[in-house]
Parts: C-alpha cells; sequence; structure tokens
C-alpha cells in the first residue's frame, strides 16, 4: 500500500521530469498525454491505496512510510515520509482522479498553443506537489508542499506571461499566499520548538502537554494555521486574489481554483484538528469566517459580468460552507462538499471553457446568450453543474451542503446563526448560478454570439468533453455516497483520523433540508424572473440605488481598502528608506568597501612575486612570530 | 668523560640551522638553496643527537638515521629538477623563475 | 658475544593498506616496462584504481573489526579507526585522481619544440606509481604515531607529489612549480624536524603518548618552540595562510589531476594527523594550540578569500579557495571539542568532492583548448559542455555552503563546533569569508554562461574526444557532493565512531 501511495506521488513529478529532459524531442500534444498519463498512474495507485485501505480493520488504516531520514537530532526525525489514512487518501482520490480528467480535457483546451509543452509540466507538476501536500508525512513536508503548491499555481496563473494582467494576478496570488504561508510557517517554528517533533501523530500526542488548551501558544498555533488556511483557500480577509486569478487557461482555474489547491485549506484544518480543538476559540473563527465568505462573495457573484469570475466567486463562496463545516467539527460534511464540489465546479469550470472556446475566448456574459440552441450538450452539462450547485436533489451538492447544514444546525448558538448565513448562501447561490445559466444559455442569441460562435464536431474535441461527460455523471450521482439519515459512507471512512460532530435528527434535519431547498427553489425562480424572462428589473434597480449595486461590484472595496492600508504606505516607506537610509548608509560604503577589497587583493597579489623567496621569508616570519608568542606565553 | 654540555651542541645546532635558513632566504641559485636545506635538516640532525645523549634514549639516533635517508632523496629529486631545467636551457637562479605568479 | 638483533612485534593486518598500495605500486612499475606503449595507459590506470579500491577495502575491514585503539612497533603508529577512516579518504581522492589523469593532455608538447609527444602520455605507468606512492605515503603518515613516522610520512608523500608536479619535465611552468614546491617544502619539513628535535628534548620521548606523558617535568621552553615549529610544518601542508604561499604557484603550474588529487588528499591526510597530533601529544598546551589555529584560520580565510577576488586563472582561483577552506578546516580543530572533531571528518569529505571535481572540470577544459584556464575563456562552457558546466556550478555553490552539497551542512557543523567553544567572533570571521567568497565562486558561474551568440553556434573547444574517465569522476564527485547532504547520517555516524577512542580538551 505504502508502494502505491509513493507511485502516486512520484508518477507526476517523472511526468515533469520526462517532459523537461525531453523538451523539443515531443510535440506538445505528446507532453499532454504524458502530464495526464502520468496522473492517472497517480489516480490508479491511490485507487489501490484506497482498496487495501478499505480491507483493513479500522484501526489499521493509518501509516507512515519513511523514504529516507535526512537527519534525526533526538526526537526530532527529519525525512521523506508518507502518512497514507483515510484523509489523505480520500484526498489522493480526488485531486488526482479530478486532476486526470481536467489534465485530459486541457490536452484538447490548449492544443496549438506555443508553450504547450510548458503548461503540462506545470499542470503535473502543480498534481504533484497537491499530492505532496495531502500525502507528506510530516509538517515539513506539508509545508513544501503548501509552498510548491504556491509557486506551481503562480507558474499557472501567469501562463500567459506575455499579457499583463496575467503577470500582475499571478504576482498578487502569490503576494496574497506569501501571507498565509508566513503565518503558517510561524505556526510551524512554534510547534517545533514547543514539541520537538515534526511527525503528526507524535505532534498531535505531545500538543496538549505541550501548547496547552485555549493558552496563548495553542491560539497562536491556531490562527497561524487558519492564515495559511484562509490565503490558501481565498477566505475573507485573504480572498482577493482569487478572481483575479481567472487570467490562466481555463482548465487551470478549473484545477487550481475549483477542485484541489482552493480546497488545501479545508484539508488542513482536518488534518491539523487536534491543534484547533486546543484553541476552540480559533476553531470558531474559521467557522465563522466560512459562513461570512458564503454570503459575501455570493453577493459579489451576482453581479459579476465575467463568466468565469462569477464561478470563481461562487467557489469562494462553496468553501465557504467547508470552513463553516470544518470549523464547527464537522469535518466528514466539510470533505464530503469538498469532494462533490470538486466534481460539479469542475464541471462548470470545463462546461465555461467550452463555450469559451466555442466563442473564442469571449468571457463577458453580456455578450452571450442564447447558446443553449447552438451548443446543447454544453448547455445541458452546465445546467446539471448549476443544479448540482444550488443544491438541487438528487444532484451531489444538495446532500453534502445538507450535511453541512444538518451539522451546524446541531452545533447550539453559534450553529444555528451559521446556519442563517448558510441558509442565506443557499438562496444567493441558486440565484447567481441560475442568472448565468439564463443569461448564458437562455434566448435570445446575442449578435456577437451569432458572429463568433465556432463550433467543432460534438461542440469541442473529444478531449474536452468526455472529462466533462464524467464529471457530469459525477455530479449526478456522487451524493448518494452520504444520505442524512441513512448512510454516512464519508463520516465512516474518515472515523479513525477525526470524529465528526452528529447531524441534526428528526424534525430539525428535515426543517433544515426543506428550509434550504425552498431557498434553493426560491432563488431558481427568481433568478428566472428576472433574468429568464430577460425583465428589466435589474437595470431599474440599477439606476434607482447605484450603491446597491456598487458594493457587490466593487468587491466591498477590499482592493482599494488593501492598496490604500497596506501597499501604499510600504511603496512610500520603501522608497523613503532607499533614498534616505539604503544610499547613504549601505550602498555607497559598501560600494567603497567592494573596490576597497579588490584594491587589498591585487595588494596580496603583488606579495606573491612569484620569487620563492618571498614564500620562504613568509614561512620564516610566520614561524618566527608564532615561536616567539609560544615562548613568551610559555 | 666530560664534554661539552648539552647547551653547546644546541647552540651550535640553532646556529647551523639558521645559517641554512638564511642561505635558502638570500641565495639565488637553486643548488646553493639545496645545500642550504640540507644544512637545516642537518642542525634538526644535530639537535636530535644531542638530546638522544642528554637523555640517554636510542631512538633519536633511529630518528636521525631516518632523516639523512630522506635528506638523500630529497637532494636526488632537487638535483633532477636542476637538470631538467638546465636542459630547456632555463637560467638557474629562483629569482627569475617567475612565470608563476599573482 | 652478540646479542640476537631485537626486533618489535609487528601487527601485519594494521600495515596491509600502506602495503597494498606499494605492492601495486611496484607490480605496475615493474610489469609497466616491459608492456608495449599502447596499453601501459590502460593497464596502469586499471592497477592503479585497483590497488586503491582494494586498499580501501582493507581499510574499511580493518574499521569495522577495530572497537580499540591499538598501537603497533613499539607504539610508533596506531591502529585505529581515525587513521583508517583517513586512508579510506585518501585512497578515494586518489581513486577519483585516476580518472581525472587518464587522458591527460597539455597539447603535443611542453615548452620544448623537439618533442613531439606529450609528457604524461610518455609516463603515464610512472604517473600512476607515483600517484599510488603518495597515497601509501598519505595512509602511512595518517597512521604515524611518533615524530619520526610523521616525519616519514609526510617527506614521504611530499617527494611523491614534487615529482608528480614536475612530471612534464618539457614544461617549464612544471618544473618551476615542482622546484618551488621542493624548496618551500623543504624549509617546512626542516622546520618540522628542528621542532620535533625541541620536543624530543622537552619531552623526552618520541611518540605521541610519551610526550604526552613528558610535557609535565620537561624543559617548557623547548616543548613551546618545538610545537610552535610542529605547528608551522603542517600548516604549510593545510596550505594555511601565511604559510601557503607556495600553494597558487604549484597548484597553477602542476599538471591539473595532479593539482585535483593534491588539493583534497593532502588536506585530508594532513588535518587528520594535526587532529591525532594535538590531542594525544599536545593535550596539555590546549590553549596555547587552539587559540594559535584559530589565529591561523583567521588569517588564511581573510587571505585566501581576498586573494581570489582578482584571479583571471581558474586554478589559482581554486588554489586561494582552498587556502580559505583550510581556515574552514581548521576551524573545528580550533574548537577543541568532540563536536569540532566530526565537523573536521564531516567537511572533508564534500570538500574533497568538490574541489577534485572541480579540477576536473578545469582539467576538462584545458584540454579542450590546449592553454591555461582563465575566466576570459570559460565563455560558452554552459552551452558547450552543459553537463561539465552543471556540475562544476553546483560544486560553486557547494564551496560557498549552499545546497545542493554537503558543504552546507559542513558549514553548519563547523560553525556549531566553533560556537559551543564559545567563539562567536570565529564563527562572524567564518561568515563574512563565506559571503566574500559568493563574489569569486559565482564569478566563475557567470563566465561560464556568458558569452556572445557566436560562441553558442561555433564552440570555443571544438569537439574534443570524449573523456569518459574524467566525466565518470565528475559525476563521482557530484553524487558525493549531494549524497553528503541528502544523507548525511552514515558519514556522521562514520566521523563518530572514528573519535570514539580521543579525548577532546573542551
Amino acid at each position: 500500500m505504502d508502494v502505491a501511495a509513493w507511485i502516486a506521488l512520484f508518477s507526476p513529478a517523472v511526468g515533469v521530469a520526462a517532459i523537461t529532459l525531453l523538451g523539443h524531442r515531443i510535440t506538445g500534444a505528446q507532453a499532454g498525454i504524458l502530464a495526464s498519463g502520468s496522473v492517472l498512474v497517480s489516480f490508479v495507485a491511490s485507487v489501490v491505496a484506497f482498496v487495501t485501505l478499505a480491507g483493513r480493520a479500522e484501526e489499521d488504516r493509518s501509516e507512515v512510510s519513511t523514504l529516507w531520514t535526512w537527519l534525526s537530532a533526538g526526537d526530532l526525525e527529519v525525512g521523506l515520509e508518507v502518512l497514507v489514512d483515510p484523509l489523505s487518501v480520500f484526498m489522493m482520490l480526488v485531486v488526482s482522479g479530478v486532476g486526470f480528467l481536467i489534465l485530459t480535457y486541457a490536452t484538447g483546451y490548449m492544443r496549438g498553443d506555443a508553450e504547450e509543452r510548458r503548461y503540462h509540466a506545470y499542470k503535473a507538476l502543480f498534481v504533484f506537489s497537491m499530492l505532496l501536500l495531502v500525502e507528506g508525512g510530516n509538517l515539513l513536508l506539508l509545508l513544501a508542499g503548501w509552498g510548491m503548491v504556491g509557486l506551481s499555481s503562480y507558474l499557472l496563473i501567469n501562463f500567459w506571461h506575455e499579457r499583463p494582467a496575467a503577470v500582475a494576478a499571478g504576482k498578487k496570488a502569490f503576494v496574497m499566499n506569501a501571507i498565509g504561508d508566513a503565518t503558517f510557517v510561524l505556526a510551524l517554528f512554534v510547534i517545533v520548538a514547543q514539541t520537538g517533533v515534526l511527525g503528526f501523530a507524535p505532534v498531535f500526542e505531545r500538543a496538549p502537554e505541550a501548547l496547552g488548551e485555549s493558552t496563548t501558544l495553542s491560539v497562536l498555533v491556531a490562527l497561524g494555521l487558519l492564515g495559511g488556511a484562509v490565503a490558501k483557500s481565498a477566505q475573507i480577509p485573504l480572498h482577493t486574489w482569487l478572481p483575479d486569478a481567472m487570467e490562466g487557461p481555463t482548465p487551470v482555474s478549473a484545477l487550481i481554483h475549483a477542485a484541489t489547491m482552493v480546497t488545501a485549506g479545508v484539508y488542513l484544518i482536518a488534518r491539523t484538528a487536534p491543534l484547533f480543538e486546543l484553541a476552540p476559540a480559533i476553531h470558531d473563527l474559521a467557522a465563522i469566517l466560512g459562513g461570512v465568505t458564503i454570503v459575501f462573495a455570493g453577493l459579489i457573484a451576482l453581479v459579476q459580468t465575467d463568466i468565469k469570475r462569477v464561478i470563481a466567486y461562487s467557489t469562494m463562496s462553496q468553501i465557504g460552507y467547508m470552513f463553516l463545516a470544518a470549523g464547527l467539527g464537522a469535518y466528514g460534511a466539510g470533505m464530503f462538499h469538498l469532494m462533490t464540489h470538486a466534481f460539479f465546479k469542475a464541471l462548470l469550470f470545463l462546461a465555461a471553457g467550452v463555450v469559451i472556446h466555442a466563442l473564442a475566448g469571449e468571457q463577458d456574459i453580456r455578450r452571450m446568450g442564447g447558446l443553449g440552441r447552438e451548443l446543447p450538450w454544453t448547455t445541458r452539462f452546465f445546467v446539471i453543474g448549476a443544479l448540482a450547485l444550488a443544491a438541487i436533489p438528487p444532484f451531489a451538492g444538495f446532500f453534502s451542503k445538507d450535511a453541512i447544514l444538518a451539522s451546524a444546525a446541531n452545533a447550539g448558538a453559534l450553529g444555528w446563526i451559521l446556519w442563517t448565513l448558510g441558509a442565506i448562501g443557499a438562496f444567493l447561490t441558486a440565484l447567481y448560478t441560475f442568472r448565468l445559466v439564463f443569461v448564458v444559455f437562455g434566448p435570445p442569441i446575442t449578435d456577437f454570439a451569432r458572429d463568433h460562435l465556432h463550433r467543432e464536431r460534438f461542440e469541442g474535441p473529444l478531449a474536452m468533453i468526455w472529462p466533462v461527460t464524467v464529471l457530469a455523471l459525477l455530479s449526478v450521482v456522487g451524493g448518494f455516497l452520504q444520505v442524512p439519515g441513512l448512510w454516512h459512507l464519508v463520516d465512516d471512512w474518515l472515523h479513525p483520523v477525526v470524529e465528526s460532530i452528529e447531524e441534526a435528527h428528526g424534525w430539525v434535519a428535515w426543517f433544515s433540508a426543506l428550509v434550504a431547498l425552498g431557498l434553493a427553489l426560491a432563488g431558481i425562480a427568481l433568478a428566472w424572473l428576472l433574468w429568464g424572462k430577460r425583465s428589466d428589473v435589474p437595470d431599474r434597480v440599477r439606476a434607482g440605488a447605484p450603491w446597491l449595486a456598487a458594493a457587490p461590484e466593487r468587491k466591498f472595496w477590499f482592493d482599494e481598502a488593501y492598496d490604500g492600508l497596506f501597499a501604499w504606505p510600504v511603496r512610500m516607506v520603501a522608497s523613503g528608506l532607499g533614498r534616505f537610509v539604503e544610499r547613504p548608509l549601505f550602498l555607497e560604503p559598501l560600494g567603497d568597501l567592494g573596490t576597497g577589497m579588490r584594491g587589498l587583493s591585487g595588494r596580496l597579489g603583488a606579495v606573491q612575486t612569484g620569487g620563492v623567496r618571498t614564500y620562504v621569508l613568509m614561512l620564516a616570519l610566520g614561524l618566527a612570530v608564532l615561536t616567539v608568542v609560544f615562548l613568551a606565553v610559555s | 668523560m666530560m664534554g661539552p654540555g648539552i647547551a653547546s651542541y644546541l647552540v651550535v645546532s640553532v646556529v647551523l640551522f639558521s645559517i641554512g635558513a638564511f642561505g635558502v632566504l638570500i641565495r639565488r641559485s637553486p643548488l646553493i638553496v639545496l645545500l642550504a636545506l640540507e644544512i637545516m635538516l642537518n642542525a634538526g640532525n644535530l639537535a636530535l643527537l644531542a638530546f638522544a645523549r642528554h637523555l640517554g634514549d636510542g631512538d633519536g639516533h633511529v630518528f636521525a638515521l631516518a632523516v639523512m635517508v630522506v635528506a638523500a632523496s630529497e637532494a636526488v629529486i632537487g638535483l633532477g629538477l636542476i637538470v631538467a631545467m638546465s636542459r630547456l636551457r632555463v637560467e638557474l637562479d629562483v629569482d627569475k623563475l617567475t612565470t608563476l605568479r599573482g | 658475544m652478540t646479542e640476537p638483533l631485537r626486533h618489535p612485534d609487528i601487527d601485519w593486518a594494521a600495515l596491509a593498506p600502506v602495503l597494498t598500495l606499494l605492492g601495486t605500486a611496484c607490480f605496475v612499475l615493474l610489469v609497466g616496462v616491459f608492456l608495449p606503449r599502447g596499453v601501459r595507459r590502460p593497464f596502469a590506470a586499471f592497477f592503479a584504481a585497483a590497488g586503491l579500491v582494494a586498499a580501501g577495502i582493507v581499510s574499511g575491514i580493518l574499521f569495522a573489526l577495530d572497537d580499540e585503539a591499538t598501537t603497533l612497533v613499539r607504539d610508533s603508529l596506531a591502529r585505529d579507526r581515525l587513521a583508517e577512516l583517513g586512508q579510506i579518504f585518501v585512497a578515494g581522492a586518489g581513486l577519483l585522481a585516476v580518472g581525472v589523469a587518464y587522458f591527460e593532455s597539455r597539447g603535443p608538447r611542453g615548452d620544448d619544440p623537439r618533442v613531439a609527444e606529450d609528457d604524461w602520455r610518455e609516463r603515464v605507468v610512472e604517473g600512476y606509481v607515483l600517484l599510488l606512492t603518495a597515497v601509501a605515503g598519505m595512509a602511512f603518515f595518517v597512521q604515524a604515531n611518533s615524530l619520526i613516522t610523521l616525519f616519514l610520512g609526510l617527506e614521504w608523500f611530499s617527494i611523491a607529489l614534487y615529482v608528480l608536479c614536475a612530471i612534464n619535465v618539457h614544461r617549464i611552468a612544471a618544473l618551476e612549480a615542482g622546484l618551488k614546491y621542493l624548496i618551500v617544502g623543504s624549509f617546512g619539513s626542516a622546520i618540522l624536524l628542528f621542532g620535533s628535535a625541541f620536543v624530543y628534548g622537552g619531552s623526552g620521548g618520541l611518540t605521541f603518548g610519551e610526550i604526552a606523558a613528558g610535557a609535565a617535568d620537561g624543559e617548557r621552553l623547548f616543548f613551546a618552540a618545538g610545537l610552535a615549529m610542529i605547528l608551522v610544518g603542517l600548516a604549510f601542508k593545510v596550505s594555511a595562510a601565511p604559510f601557503h604561499m607556495w600553494t597558487p604557484d604549484v597548484y597553477e603550474g602542476a599538471p591539473t589531476p595532479v593539482t585535483a588529487f593534491m588539493s583534497a588528499a593532502t588536506k585530508i591526510a594532513a588535518l587528520v594527523l594535526t587532529l591525532r597530533l594535538l590531542l594525544t601529544a599536545f593535550p596539555g598546551e590546549e590553549e596555547l594550540w587552539t587559540i594559535a589555529i584559530a589565529v591561523i584560520a583567521t588569517i588564511s580565510l581573510a587571505w585566501g578569500n581576498i586573494a581570489a577576488l582578482t584571479q583571471r586563472s581558474v586554478k589559482r582561483l581554486l588554489a586561494y579557495s582552498s587556502v580559505s577552506h583550510a581556515g574552514f578546516l581548521l576551524m573545528p580543530i580550533a574548537a577543541g571539542n568532540a563536536l569540532g572533531g566530526r565537523a573536521l571528518l564531516f567537511y572533508l569529505v564534500p570538500y574533497a568532492a568538490l574541489s577534485i571535481g572541480s579540477f576536473a572540470v578545469v582539467a576538462a577544459r584545458e584540454r579542450e583548448l590546449a592553454a591555461d584556464v582563465t575566466l576570459d575563456n570559460l565563455a560558452g562552457f554552459g552551452w558547450e559542455r552543459p553537463f561539465h558546466a552543471i556540475a562544476m556550478a553546483v560544486f560553486m555553490f557547494g564551496f560557498i555552503g549552499l545546497p545542493p552539497a554537503g558543504l552546507f551542512l559542513g558549514k553548519f557543523y563547523v560553525f556549531t563546533a566553533v560556537y559551543e567553544r564559545g567563539w562567536t567572533w570565529l564563527v562572524i570571521v567564518g561568515v563574512v569569508a563565506t559571503v566574500v567568497s559568493v563574489a569569486y565562486y559565482l564569478a566563475v558561474v557567470r563566465a561560464m554562461y556568458s558569452g556572445s551568440a557566436e560562441l553558442r553556434t561555433a564552440p570555443a573547444g571544438g569537439s574534443p574526444p570524449r573523456d569518459w574517465p574524467l566525466t565518470t569522476t565528475v559525476f563521482g564527485c557530484l553524487v558525493l557532493a549531494v549524497a553528503t547532504l541528502v544523507v548525511p547520517d552514515p558519514l556522521v555516524d562514520l566521523a563518530r565512531d572514528s573519535l570514539a577512542f580521543l579525548s577532546f580538551p573542551f
């Protein structure tokens, strides 16, 4: 089993190495096959690991496999080790499975791009980083994976590096993530300093003693971890990078910003749950941030006009649900939603990609319309994804979202507050999702769409269509893994790693489910009234109360606030320091120092006359000095 | 049997060592430099023997014998190098052997 | 009346590594003469390598067997793990040098227009025999446990190296290097001998144990003066400043494979023995020698690094780099604690790999260009020989103390050891020296990857013959350098085992 885990981990790395080393000896298409093939190997290996693990008794389902130990000092062992347990295998399946579908799609999407090879290499690198993150058997490897995920997402976001917007977006993502990485690293330092170990199990074992419950230390550690999670998962207040990151190619958006990377934060909270449970306040904070993000991102999604940005904000909002669940301790529900979300969000992104592809790169929904007739299959897929997102039974999203809400309903007063946010979110989700559906696919067809639509066979290359089909299928049936009140496969599977809180039972559960469903249906109905029938209400509202639309359209002024609060002062301070401190204090003296060193070097060279007598003299002088000193001291 | 004390031997040996060292420092012909080096080694031998006699210990004698062998081999190598140089018509002057410098 | 000659019991097993090397040397020398010219090179190289491997294996077996330290031949030689580890190291350095030397060539002739054939090709048998002899001398030297064997071992390998430096007897530079090395080296040996005599007089003994035992009742002045002279003699071999001045000239003038070997093996042998000598013979003078060595290390770091800054010749640059690394290598001895001993033994391995590897790359370039390698004619190397250039870049980063080479950990251990001694100032000196060294190491990397576009299409080096032994060596050095970073534990354990019998003053 651990062999399977290692194969799963290294297969994409081998893919990257092969693409890099083969260089121009292979075509872009072959590079794509290599990349997706290597991820397929990962997926198969993950399945093997899963089956083996499932065949074992529950308490034996966790295993650390060490390839080699790099350094060991006392209890501190630094080595390359993977942790194979239900949680990591669950994540491996999602990452490699959905990753494989997206990489296959990308071979069609990117065909003919000048730098296709580089793209596929980056993609495989990303999957490798992500697998390292979820499989890493100690905190150091987790950090390594964390950093590499950040790096590869940066590379992918500004893949089209000739576009200034893409470069800026890449930088923004990097900086925002760096803030999270910094808090994450600080937390790790504290953990290592306090417990003296790196492996997960020993850390969790010693943490209660070393950190204490609700002490400053444990709160700081949890806060640091939360900072990392929030940045990676684009939750408030470190969320501003995600929408901009839509500058990358669409499969990138699907891979990074829907299925895998942004869920790393949720994984982190689940993985380090014992540390969060030592600081309940921070644990609650995670849930609250999630709840606020649900509503907040939902509102912004309502007014966005770029098809990918709408889906991006929807992603933030959905991850909010996962944070809410993980923060309340409903890890099973959170991970379940993570999985179903990976299915339907990847589906939505990929279907949107087909639309963008068909319209020669256009992303503005105001220029779209009436595509339902032109791209019937894409429309069906998109609608399936939309229904799953809006949590309409029997689609996957319904079950997972219901599980989260049912858990929240059983978590006391805070739970009910968050439940309310979640329910509002359900309404907003349905509203913005179906706005997208009606505007893009509903009649009438726009002039732009008519002029620019170019259809290939099957509405796109086969490599793009079949992964979408598989994802659509999964979005339909994926939810039956866990049906409230009947069976809880995900909870049971994760049980050896994390203990999830109980869901609500009886009438509370029914109430929760029915209210959420009702709100979702109401959202769809409202969307139909407003956009499906092309009503003029939205425009009238916009005209009547401009501030109402402006707030979400400007994304609640987060970017501006960050510019004013952080970027501008930092720039001013930096340029001031450069002019008044660096130049007079360092640059000029150091420049002199460098020149001085070279001068001295020249003089030492002059001592080296080449004459052997000089050398002997030096030896004799050295001897004389040393002897005299030794004699004097004695 | 009375003879000069250990101090006298040591003084002679230090003087010999210094003569040898100055020889290396001030002479320019590699042949003379080799000779001076031999003098230095023999100064060491003299000191060893003096101490050996003083201590009544045989090890110093063994050491001195070994040093003689080593000195001879060094001289052979040195002379060989000097012959090879004169074959290339290089002037035998250590101050002019300065192609390697800096 | 004659007594039968008394002779000491000899533990032949302990001498086995040295005898293996000497035996191989004699065999190669005698048989090589009778072989046709065409097969001399492969024959000599193969048996040199085989002899070195065999000696290394024998030392390794002894290492595994010897739990405790013993001595032989009336205490004048030691049989312990430190000696055996030192022997393994020098044999390894010699083995790497065999590969570098295989196709050594400086074009058809040296400075003598009458000679059509390259000297090394003519004298390949003698060359390899001398290499084996030098390694044998070093293997003997690291076993030395008395001032007699110390002096003999030192002269043994030094004389072999004098000849190796000047083996291209038709190149003036080689002869000059040989003669300079001989004169300065003999001067150093004479000082060492004179110092030995004084220590003998001051303590009444020649073996390290007797010296330590007799130090208390002897004449202090003799003892101190003798220690100073011995330190100078050893510092000379380590090329520590200000006793290093022969180093750049000799490194530049000697054939590059010989330089590669010297830069690594001489340091290994001299430092291992310095550690043993100071700890076993002068344990009472620890304040004196730790401070003296710390000062010598500081001067070496300063001088080596600063002088390297303006070098254009890559061999000279690396020579000054070796002076500065002598400083780094003396730091752990100055620390005088057990951690320092381990740090020294650890540091030596990646250092040797980097040093031999980088000189090997220089040798490769030299053979392509048939000229001395300077920073200027390295231009374009990065595209012409991607593997060599990448390896060289790794070596240069490694010298700075950056991953992916094990010197990263080596420097870390060294600094930790010195810090534990309480000498923060020395750590600061080391760090500043490291910072200065970045300038010239990166200059090499920059030089390799600079050059105009024409250089890319028309390589300066033309297309030289395949030099697989050298490339293999470079690869081996690269693997060794990286391996010490990736799996440092075995080496640290070996170092710990080797030093178990010694007691450290601090």
